[in-house]
């Protein structure tokens, strides 16, 4: 049932492009960078634990780390994209090292505190980033929209394939029994500190290569990348999609993405309501609003087979 | 001179910055949780502050600002109670799993969602609140704008009164029990629960009245409480979570910081650029070498 | 041999720990006691490095344990159990078992899940490898505690309260394998209320009130020594 039904949806994206050009086919673009950004952050805070508030900042040092090196360098896309989130990763072993030791609350702080002061130094340092202005980025593929998505569509799969990997591993099993019992895990040899910052490490990494991603499909980078509402937007669609299953946090990023656009003559409205809608879930459904309802429909389905 | 401008200024702002900071803290204190929405509260009070004063009863009935400032506290206060029933107390008395982390996602959402309802509600500009003494006041050779002197002297009557509630009465010193040890609290008859949910009022309306006393200094918009809240993570950081001495003197060392750290530093556009990011860089580095803050103590673990 | 010496442990106005020096020699069992309150389970936390201790210091052998990370201590071989059962609920029996060895990086899966089975085996539950460890009863993750430790084949086995809530019929059968594993070379340290298990199993008693060795000795003469009657009577004396 659960195979089946992840076929088709991997049917229905990859003939996406069939059905749909230019406008929403741009929308779908960002909409899979959103994605892996929200199953990257939904790993870490619904598996491991971790509400980092950096992971949009981690996006944007993808991101600049790919538009400075074809700029300045002259790299092609495909090496800029990896390296993008190389650096990412780089900073996640930085940053998650200084701070995976804090309990929740100071994380998140500090993890906001980064993620600000990564925002003023890009608008601040305007001779290599252009401040608020943004770079101007190369496009993939002088900016040919199939490709791009297609290119969207196998770095999330990347994404999904191997963080449910991984969490099949020693290091899920670990990271599962942190998350039940830390202190528990911990005096089994279960090196605690080191495992959460594999994570940490991993799913910046993955960020990155969305910011990546992003630079290059859409030609631009700003410091608006890591804005506070950014991540907000990040928090919702992990949240609406489930903080405990990567293709349903994936899901919930592409469904939110598609619902801004349909809501694009309430443009005001839109953070609002998707803030009502998290509290809502998060509030009486804290599993996520995707998968309780693929749970009711399952369950009406067997209700039917068995009559 | 520049000197002791730039020092009662400080002593200004500061007051201010504790006003808020010590509704953060006394949060924290109680119900152990980062309140990521605080900054959001103030932009409440700001906003009831700026509808009362210029709405037209005011004018009508020639009521006093002061009135409206104080009519503010009990308004937030009902907010902030409201959140606490819906949001947090129903988490707190399910025992939920994961509580620590469904505090972090339901204030940091409860920030996001404020201030993107009040962007369309109220519009995206900025709004001049009235402020209760206009023009300029001078004290010798100080000259002190007169929004910002009324100001820190509410604000410092305001807390005050807190101080007196906390120290000198029964339900503010139920409030420090439970902040110190809730278990041994509730064992001799404190309702945890209410104290908890009177905490959240508090912490919410101090940073409203806060926000209703820089609403003439600053303007009112939307986003108003994010610089300030940012300053109040810095300060409770600083002074130690749940510490309210630490508090209070966190607030004055930053204001310090802040005011002379611009006039201090070379290469001043540049200085000025990473301003805002002085206070965040303080609040990282004492997270990692002193996470108890200046003045607070280690916690138990486990 | 596992040495303290002088340690000390305060939380906030309470001194949980005071001056404790005591050590426990190789192959002995040995029955830490004393009344509720009274620092056994803030030593057991100290030993195995869950609270940092205020001073003083724990060595094991050649090492100085005290102030190393909880993992680092459970590979040198000190293992230990808790009164609130630490069982990962929503892992099977099985997975629960396999933690602690994967943690070694060393053995194979296969051997894993050998010993995995050998040690279910010993303590009874091979029909139980693949329930959630949350749907056991309070005995067996107790049991299943002990066996998550014997993964390792630590030399040392910390044992806090494992009678408590347990079933009378588990309780002959745990204090069975308990003995079993001490003849087979293990050390274990007992922190127990369960005076007559104490009696039959240990040869040394180590009393702690209010953060304070009392004394230590064979349990005959603990019984009969005034300072540890007046600890747990509280003052009342029996004449």
């Amino acid at each position: 049932m659960k195979r089946f039904f992840l076929l088709l949806l991997l049917g229905c994206s990859a003939a996406f492009p069939l059905f749909f050009q230019d406008y929403w086919l741009y929308v779908a673009i960002i909409a899979l960078y959103y994605a892996i950004l929200s199953s990257s952050w939904a790993m870490l805070a619904g598996q491991v634990g971790i509400i980092s508030f950096a992971h949009a900042a981690f996006a944007a040092v993808g991101a600049y780390t790919s538009a400075l090196l074809s700029i300045k360098l002259g790299w092609p896309v495909a090496l800029g994209i990896p390296a993008g989130a190389f650096m990412a990763a780089l900073f996640g072993l930085g940053i998650g090292a200084l701070t995976l030791r804090m309990r929740g609350p100071y994380l998140a702080l500090t993890t906001l505190a980064f993620s600000e002061i990564f925002r003023i130094f890009l608008t601040a340092e305007y001779e290599l980033t252009r401040g608020s202005y943004g770079l101007q980025v190369p496009l993939v593929w002088e900016g040919n929209k199939i490709i791009s998505y297609y290119l969207g569509l196998s770095l999330l799969v990347l994404t999904l394939l191997s963080l449910s990997l991984l969490l099949k591993t020693r290091l899920g099993l670990f990271l599962l029994a942190m998350r039940e019992d830390e202190d528990g895990a911990a005096s089994r040899g279960v090196n605690t500190v080191r495992y959460r910052l594999y994570a940490f490490i991993v799913t910046s990494a993955f960020a990155g290569l969305a910011g990546g991603f992003y630079a290059h499909v859409v030609g631009l980078v700003s410091p608006r990348m890591t804005m506070i509402s950014e991540m907000g937007l990040i928090l919702a669609m992990s949240v609406f999609g489930g903080l405990e299953t990567l293709i349903g946090a994936a899901l919930g990023a592409i469904i939110l993405q598609f619902l801004t656009e349909y809501l694009r003559d309430f443009e005001q409205w839109r953070l609002a309501i998707f803030g009502g809608l998290v509290l809502f879930t998060l509030r009486f459904t804290p599993e996520g609003i995707l998968p309780r309802s693929y749970e009711l429909v399952h369950q009406m389905l067997e209700r039917v087979a068995r009559k | 001179m520049l000197f002791i401008s730039q020092l009662s200024n400080a002593l200004v702002i500061g007051t201010l910055y504790a006003l808020m900071a010590l509704g953060l803290s006394i949060i924290f204190g109680v119900l152990k949780l980062v309140n990521f929405a605080h900054g959001e509260s103030l932009m409440v009070g700001g906003y009831i502050y700026y509808f009362l004063a210029t709405s037209f009863l005011v004018k009508l009935w020639h009521l006093p600002l002061s009135l409206i400032l104080i009519l503010t506290l009990p308004l937030v206060y009902l907010f902030g109670i409201l959140i606490e029933r819906v949001f947090l107390s129903p988490a707190y008395r399910k025992q939920t799993a994961r509580y620590e982390e469904y505090v972090i996602l339901v204030t940091f959402t409860l920030a996001i969602f404020l201030q993107n309802l009040a962007l369309p509600v109220f519009g995206p500009y900025n709004r001049q609140a009235p402020a209760i003494l206009k023009g300029r006041i001078k004290i010798g050779d100080l000259i002190i704008a007169g929004d910002r002197l009324s100001a820190a002297v509410i604000a410092l009557v305001v807390i005050l009164l807190l101080l007196f509630f906390l120290y000198r009465t029964y339900p503010g010193k139920a409030l420090r029990a439970v902040a110190q040890n809730a278990t041994a609290a509730a064992i001799v008859g404190i309702s945890v629960e209410r104290m908890r949910r009177m905490a959240f009022g508090i912490g919410m309306s101090l940073a409203g009245i806060a926000g209703a006393l820089l609403g003439p200094i600053f303007l009112v918009n939307p986003t108003m409480g994010i610089p300030f809240a940012v300053k109040a993570f810095v300060i409770v950081v600083l002074g130690g979570m749940g510490s309210v001495k630490g508090t209070i003197i966190g607030a004055y060392v930053l204001a310090i910081v802040e005011s002379f750290g611009s006039i201090l530093l070379p290469d001043p556009s540049r200085a000025l650029a990473y301003k805002d990011a002085y206070g965040l860089l303080i609040l990282v580095i004492i997270l990692l070498f002193r996470p108890q803050g200046l003045f607070g103590e280690k916690e138990r673990r486990a | 041999m596992l040495q303290v010496k002088q340690l000390y442990k305060r939380f906030g106005g309470l001194q949980a720990l005071e001056d404790v020096s005591v050590s426990f020699g190789q192959r002995e069992f040995i029955g830490l006691i004393g009344p509720n309150g009274s620092g056994k389970t803030t030593l057991l936390n100290c030993i195995c490095g869950l609270y940092a201790p205020d001073s003083g210091r724990i060595r094991y052998d050649e090492t100085i344990i005290s102030g190393m990370r909880p993992h680092r201590i459970f590979k040198l071989g000190i293992g230990r159990t808790f009164q609130i059962s630490k069982v990962f609920n929503r892992l099977t029996v099985m997975d629960n078992l396999k933690i602690p060895a994967l943690t070694e990086g060393k053995l194979s899966r296969r051997l894993i899940s050998e010993r995995a089975i050998d040690i279910l085996k010993s303590i009874r539950m091979e029909n139980l490898r693949n329930a959630p460890a949350g749907s056991l009863s309070g005995g067996q993750k107790k049991l299943l505690e002990i066996g998550m430790i014997m993964m390792i084949d630590p030399a040392y086995l910390l044992l806090d309260e494992p009678f408590g809530g347990v079933h009378p019929e588990l309780k002959s059968q745990l204090e069975a394998y308990l003995s079993q594993l001490h003849s087979s070379g293990k050390t274990v340290i007992l922190v127990s209320h369960e005076i007559p298990s104490l009696f039959r199993l240990c040869k040394r008693l180590v009393v702690l009130d209010h953060g304070v060795l009392i004394m230590e000795g064979d349990p005959e003469t603990v019984r009969k020594d005034e300072r540890v009657i007046h600890a747990y009577l509280g003052g009342v004396r029996e004449t």
